[in-house]
């Protein structure tokens, strides 16, 4: 492998490590505040997805618009799956709301079959971002590749500072903390909590725009092995935390890629390699990258 | 009064029996939802076109009845038994992908209902089996095809392939291309492989960019082929690519755009696009344009309307709908005309038809020709 | 006579069943008979996965791993060298594998025993991890099986599966693999090692304080629930007949997961009845795929609509019943029957320094929560530690039993050193504790946590509980230890309590149940936490005699954390104060009450931290338990 190429498996890993970060830290951001696996977290960004197809496909309208409306659909979907399927659930065991999760997740699978038919549906993708530049070394790089992670930081640093800087974030925290107290704290627990799901599936809108993007092709069943990526990218990080999950992403991303580059004949146990590496991590770290430490109260 | 009773019960018993002796019941078990929906959605329109054209063999009217497989082998087999233990269908048709018809082909091996398998080419479904046939060619042959167009009319040397580890289709033809290409004395500079699922194929067509084939063998399905295609354009790839049967949709193009421009795939002798086709296949399009005027058909399509007529032919040649019947008759079906050209059933059960190239030229699906692979 | 009558109506109910698994065949199509080996199967995979996450509280996403295992080990056996050698098309097999064979009943045995031998070396590592961190570990274990069975073709001939699987899973066979796990698992839960299990997923530090090895109960869990998993993989490849990677995909777990949660995590009755009701639920659905006729309109059949209809269901029955159909609960004969009151029996050393602590120091980080504490207790003494909020109290008591490892000094129990020990081997030296915020088994009777505390001194083994009827001693030890745990609950006074369930008593009897479960393990010093925390001045008067009842007629030595100091100074022989880590005086209580560092130090800080440190403990038991 030249240097070349090797810049060029850079620039990939790059790319594909903050799109799985942008995903994760959706899943972390639910988790962190409801310790709620979502596991329909991919299918939330499924339908972000769908709603570009529609808006810039079937109804033709310009791509921008059809941005908004994704991502203001997707939270209304988001905030719908919360109120119905989880809300009813807060004081449950935490198994029983992880269930209905998984039973969101056959739900929105399957009802995106019946509607929009099992075809894989293509995306416009605007020219403009698609165009490769041709670096020195025919190392190529297409500007949708650096808008990704430039989203993905932005995105996480507005994150940290509505988290750490803002009313409502202090709120969130505190809710992560003690749901109980911070009720008693006259926090009005369950539209903070929703105020969480809906930047979490407006976070799961934006992933799933760019991934269609950068993937052009949109079907039913697509939410399903990104939603299981950012669920390991999320623990890599330890899961509940924001910058964690992004790290949690590029690290998934460059394993994903480096595998290949310097294995290609083992290409096909690429997978392996990340659990693997996610597994030894959890060992060493069992509660991940930057997961809180938890001791034993006693 | 209790004579009329009986009476009345007798008719009606007969009336039972009669009736059910005029319906020929044919089961269709393919995938309608999970990942091969696409696939299985196609084929299901190809079939019902051809019973909506011949609603009646051997002047009984033929039922149709439909189970989805979810594109799950469990499913599929269950789909199966019910379809013979509980609507006693004389003869079933499905389905896409092999290993779903390999499930099914056990359940119905045993109760003894014939199968006509469309579009699973793997060489296993068949294998010891009496009961299941089916209409299309099988991934060696396939393989052996795409291995020989590369080689010989297009003269590359250097070949490198992309393989789905997790299909087994796609592994197999792989395989088969593989194996091919080097008998006829090229060289296989890369082998590379991805899961199912996966969308980023960057660090496997990097890996290739740097290998420096010729020729990429892409045993994908359509949808993944197609984004493969798109990122290998990003990349700025060089060498072709040529992929296999279920690169064959007309969605390829609206997926990839100017990306799978030059693609070249081996299919089933059925294109929309073909110049010379023949009687059957007029027919059919025409037809398929009448009920469907906004989607082309594709081969999948073809292949579940070729499943029913020979089906059909089957009946009509062993006289009865019986099982077993159904089953000698398809034994010995020579020289069918099909949509995919004339159809003769081997003594594997499997179909030996002619094998086409298609190019994508102009954003178009463009019949190129046959060809005869060298196995 | 209860018991004689529940066993003959289960035979009855066994025997009527295979009666109609006999005729099954003449009764139902094949389509049924599928359904019905299919609801077995299920079965059989969701009471293994209740036994890692319902009942030991392991949260495992690798079933699927673990069937897969079980399917091409039993596969690669009963497969013929014939059918194997036209199989491997695409690669060659190994040729050691070609005539490897074994009979049917042999391979699903042998499948089970390989994925459990997987299961153990899964367990080793990950079983250190807790919650959600265990959950993606097992995943991700299930996902490496799944990814290296796709690329080992010569081995398992990788994404093209395995086909022409004799079709040995018959009605008998399914059924009957099902009966001997259930019974082995009543068997086992009905033991008091069943007990042990519970008290592991409801708390497992008390449990440790019980003397019980964790770690290894859920090793053994866990193994066992894999050998489940792989039995049932098994079956379900010879049902199938056919097998290949895709079909051990994390969904497969989901349904097994959603069975146990309908059916009632933890219930042994809820799985069955949840495979039944999830199995024959999804194929019922299948009439709103078809064409529907209602009158004179037609509704087309529309794919897919099956499983949003499942998934609304499931929601639904998670949402109105969110502890699944049966909850915690079993089915018993008894509920045909009016309630009949079990009857209890009766039961009961020597050293001069019980305890000696030297020089004990414990830092966390920079910061050291112990600095430097010396004691040592005799034998019958009840020794008091007090000490202002933050003094180090606690953290001496985590020292002494075996939680925290000191950063220096030694500890001598009974003369010997017990410093580095862990919980569980201190307990089997003969020293039990209680904790300040209760712990109790919360899901399990008063009688069960009571005889939890005596797991320690039976002597059969974890295995031996699967076959009671083989191995008497099961049977003959149990009935001791609970003869005995309901005599310690009548001295207690506990015994009206005996059969409800821990965590509904009120708190006082909560503590004092705390206490029996600690004196059930037979302990030579007693280590009370806060016994009188929450409690009405006349409350703690009777705890007082209560304390000093203890210590004569259980022949102990106690040391108690204590902060109403009323009970201090009437209870203790002698007391030990401690201040910010640093111990600051030591006599008896009237020596203490005239020393000025111990006024200081008790008027020098305020409790206004109470409010915070409750606040964290809070935090940390839910982040713990979510029970």
């Amino acid at each position: 492998m030249n240097l070349n190429i090797f810049v060029q498996h850079f620039i990939n890993a790059l790319s594909l490590g903050s799109l799985y970060g942008l995903v994760a830290v959706g899943y972390t951001m639910v988790y962190g505040i409801l310790r709620l696996i979502n596991f329909a977290h991919g299918d939330i960004f499924m339908l972000g997805a769908y709603f570009v197809y529609f808006a810039t496909i079937v109804y033709k309208l310009p791509w921008a618009v059809g941005v908004v409306i994704a991502i203001i659909g997707t939270t209304i979907c988001g905030l719908l799956v919360d109120r119905i399927a989880y809300k009813p659930l807060r004081e449950a065991p935490r198994i029983s709301a992880l269930i209905s999760a998984i039973g969101v997740s056959f739900f929105i699978e399957n009802f995106a079959v019946v509607v929009f038919t099992g075809m894989p549906r293509p995306v416009v993708q605007p020219p403009i971002l698609m165009q490769p530049i041709v670096l020195p070394g025919d190392v190529r790089l297409i500007p949708l590749g650096i808008l990704v992670p430039i989203v993905a930081f932005v995105l996480v640093g507005c994150l940290l500072w509505l988290l750490y800087r803002t009313k409502p974030g202090l709120a969130m925290r505190a809710i992560s903390f003690d749901i109980e107290t911070t009720r008693m704290m006259g926090v009005s627990v369950n539209r903070i909590i929703a105020l969480a799901f809906g930047l979490g599936s407006a976070l799961a809108a934006v992933a799933g725009i760019l991934w269609a993007l950068r993937y052009p092709r949109v079907e039913p069943f697509m939410g399903m092995t990104p939603g299981i990526k950012a669920f390991i990218a999320a623990v890599f990080g330890g899961i509940g935390s924001v910058p964690g999950a992004m790290i949690g992403g590029l690290i998934l991303g460059f394993v994903e890629i480096m595998s290949v580059a310097f294995f290609p004949t083992l290409s096909g146990y690429k997978d392996a390699f990340a659990f693997c590496l996610l597994i030894l991590i959890l060992l060493f770290r069992p509660t991940g990258l930057l997961g809180e430490r938890l001791e034993d109260k006693i | 009064m209790r004579k009329f009773l009986t009476a009345l019960m007798l008719v009606l018993m007969l009336c039972t029996v009669a009736s059910a002796d005029d319906v020929i019941k044919v089961g269709i078990f393919n995938c309608l939802t999970g990942q091969n929906a696409f696939g299985g959605q196609l084929e299901l329109e190809g079939t019902m076109l051809a019973h909506t054209l011949n609603p009646t063999i051997l002047d009984k009217k033929v039922e149709l009845v439909i189970v989805d497989n979810k594109s799950d082998k469990v499913e599929a087999a269950n789909a199966v038994t019910r379809l013979i233990e509980n609507d006693k269908v004389n003869a079933i048709i499905g389905t896409y992908g092999s290993s779903l018809a390999m499930a099914g082909g056990e359940v119905a091996e045993k109760a003894g209902v014939p199968v006509i398998g469309t579009s699973c080419t793997n060489p296993l479904v068949t294998q010891d089996k009496k009961y299941y046939f089916r209409v299309c060619f099988i991934d060696p042959f396939q393989g052996a095809g795409a291995a020989t167009y590369a080689f010989r009319n297009l003269g590359f040397k250097k070949a490198a392939t992309l393989v789905d580890m997790a299909n087994d289709y796609s592994v197999g033809l792989g395989k088969f291309f593989r194996d091919s290409f080097k008998k006829m004395g090229g060289e296989i500079v890369a082998s590379l492989f991805y899961q199912s699922g996966d969308t980023d194929f960057t660090a496997q067509l990097t890996a290739l960019i740097d290998a420096k084939p010729d020729i990429v063998f892409l045993p994908a399905y359509f949808a993944e082929g197609a984004i493969v295609l798109k990122q290998a354009k990003e990349l700025g790839a060089t060498f072709r690519f040529i992929g296999a049967d279920a690169m064959d949709n007309p969605e390829i193009v609206t997926l990839g755009g100017d990306a799978v421009e030059g693609f070249m795939h081996t299919t089933f002798a059925y294109d929309p696009s073909m110049p010379e086709m023949n009687e059957t296949a007029k027919a059919f399009t025409a037809e398929w344009n009448k009920i469907h005027p906004d989607k082309a058909p594709n081969v999948n399509c073809a292949l579940g309307y070729d499943a029913y007529i020979l089906l059909k032919n089957a009946i009509e040649r062993a006289g009865s709908a019986e099982p077993k019947k159904i089953r000698d008759a398809l034994e010995t079906t020579k020289d069918l005309p099909t949509v995919t050209g004339m159809t003769t059933i081997n003594a594997t059960h499997d179909a030996e038809k002619d094998m086409g190239i298609v190019e994508i030229r102009g954003g178009k699906k463009t019949f190129v020709g046959i060809v005869v692979p060298e196995v | 006579m209860q018991r004689i009558r529940n066993l003959i109506l289960t035979i009855i109910a066994v025997v009527l069943f295979a009666f109609f698994l006999d005729k099954a065949p003449e009764l139902l199509n094949g389509y049924w008979q599928r359904i019905l080996n299919l609801i077995a199967i299920n079965a059989i995979l969701a009471l293994s996965l209740n036994l890692i996450y319902g009942i030991t509280g392991m949260f495992s996403l690798g079933h699927a791993g673990f069937m897969a295992i079980g399917a091409y080990v039993s596969a690669l056996l009963v497969l013929s060298p014939a059918q194997k050698n036209a199989m491997w098309i695409l690669e060659d097999i190994y040729p050691w594998l070609l005539n490897v064979n074994a009979p049917f009943i042999a391979s699903i045995i042998i499948a089970g025993i390989v994925a459990a031998v997987f299961g153990l070396i899964v367990a080793l590592p990950v079983l250190r991890l807790g919650g959600d961190y265990l959950g993606i570990a097992t995943l991700g274990f299930a996902e490496i099986i799944r990814i290296l069975i796709t690329n080992t073709a010569r081995l398992t001939n990788g994404s093209l599966g395995l086909k022409g699987i004799p079709a040995y899973t018959t009605l008998f066979m399914s059924w009957g693999c099902l009966g001997v796990v259930l019974l082995c698992m009543v068997c086992m839960l009905r033991s008091n090692f069943g007990g042990v299990l519970r008290a592991v997923r409801d708390d497992e530090v008390a449990a440790k304080m019980m003397g019980i090895n964790t770690f290894k109960v859920k090793v053994i869990a866990f193994t066992l629930g894999c050998f489940g998993g792989g039995l049932g993989g098994a079956l379900m490849g010879n049902l199938i007949t056919t097998i290949d990677p895709r079909m051990f995909m994390i969904t497969q777990t989901y349904n097994i997961l959603m069975i146990i949660v309908v059916g009632g995590l933890g219930s042994v009755t809820g799985s069955i009845i949840g495979s039944v009701l999830v199995t024959t639920m999804l194929e019922w659905l299948r009439f709103v795929e078809n064409p529907i006729t209602i009158g004179s309109i037609n509704i087309p059949g529309i794919p897919g609509m099956r499983m949003v209809i499942f998934s609304l269901l499931l929601i639904i029955v998670i949402i109105f019943r969110r502890e699944g159909i049966m909850g915690m609960r079993e089915f018993s004969w008894d509920i045909f029957f009016p309630k009949a009151k079990p009857k209890p029996k009766h039961e009961e050393s020597n050293h001069e320094s019980v305890l000696e602590v030297e020089d004990i120091v414990l830092r966390f980080g920079g910061l050291s929560a112990i600095d430097g504490l010396n004691f040592r207790i005799n034998h019958g003494q009840i020794v008091g530690l007090i000490g202002p909020n933050g003094a180090g109290k606690t953290s001496a008591f985590n020292v002494i039993s075996g939680f925290y490892k000191p950063t220096s000094g030694t500890i001598k129990f009974l003369g010997k050193s017990i410093g580095g020990l862990s919980p569980d081997e201190v307990c089997k030296a003969g020293m039990s504790r209680t904790f300040q915020n209760i712990r109790l088994f919360g899901h399990e009777t008063v009688l069960q946590n009571v005889m939890t505390g005596a797991r320690i001194r039976q002597k059969y083994s974890w295995w031996m509980s699967l076959m009671p009827f083989v191995f008497t001693d099961v049977l003959r030890e149990d009935s001791a230890v609970k003869a005995q745990a309901m005599n310690l609950l009548e001295q207690l006074g506990l015994s009206e309590f005996a059969e409800e369930k821990a965590s509904s008593l009120p708190y006082g009897a909560q503590r004092r149940l705390e206490i029996a479960r600690a004196l059930a393990t037979r302990p030579k010093l007693l280590l009370l936490d806060e016994p009188a925390a929450g409690m009405n001045p006349q409350e703690s008067d009777e705890l007082m005699k209560f304390i000093r009842r203890l210590r004569d007629e259980f022949d102990l030595t106690i040391l108690l954390i204590e902060h109403d100091m009323k009970v201090v100074m009437n209870v203790c022989d002698y007391i030990q104060v401690l201040d910010q880590g640093i111990h600051i005086a030591h006599g008896t209580p009237e020596e203490i009450k005239a020393n000025p560092r111990v006024i200081e130090a008790y008027l020098g800080h305020e409790d206004t931290d109470k409010e915070t440190d409750r606040i964290i403990e809070r935090h940390y038991a839910k982040k713990e338990g979510q029970k």
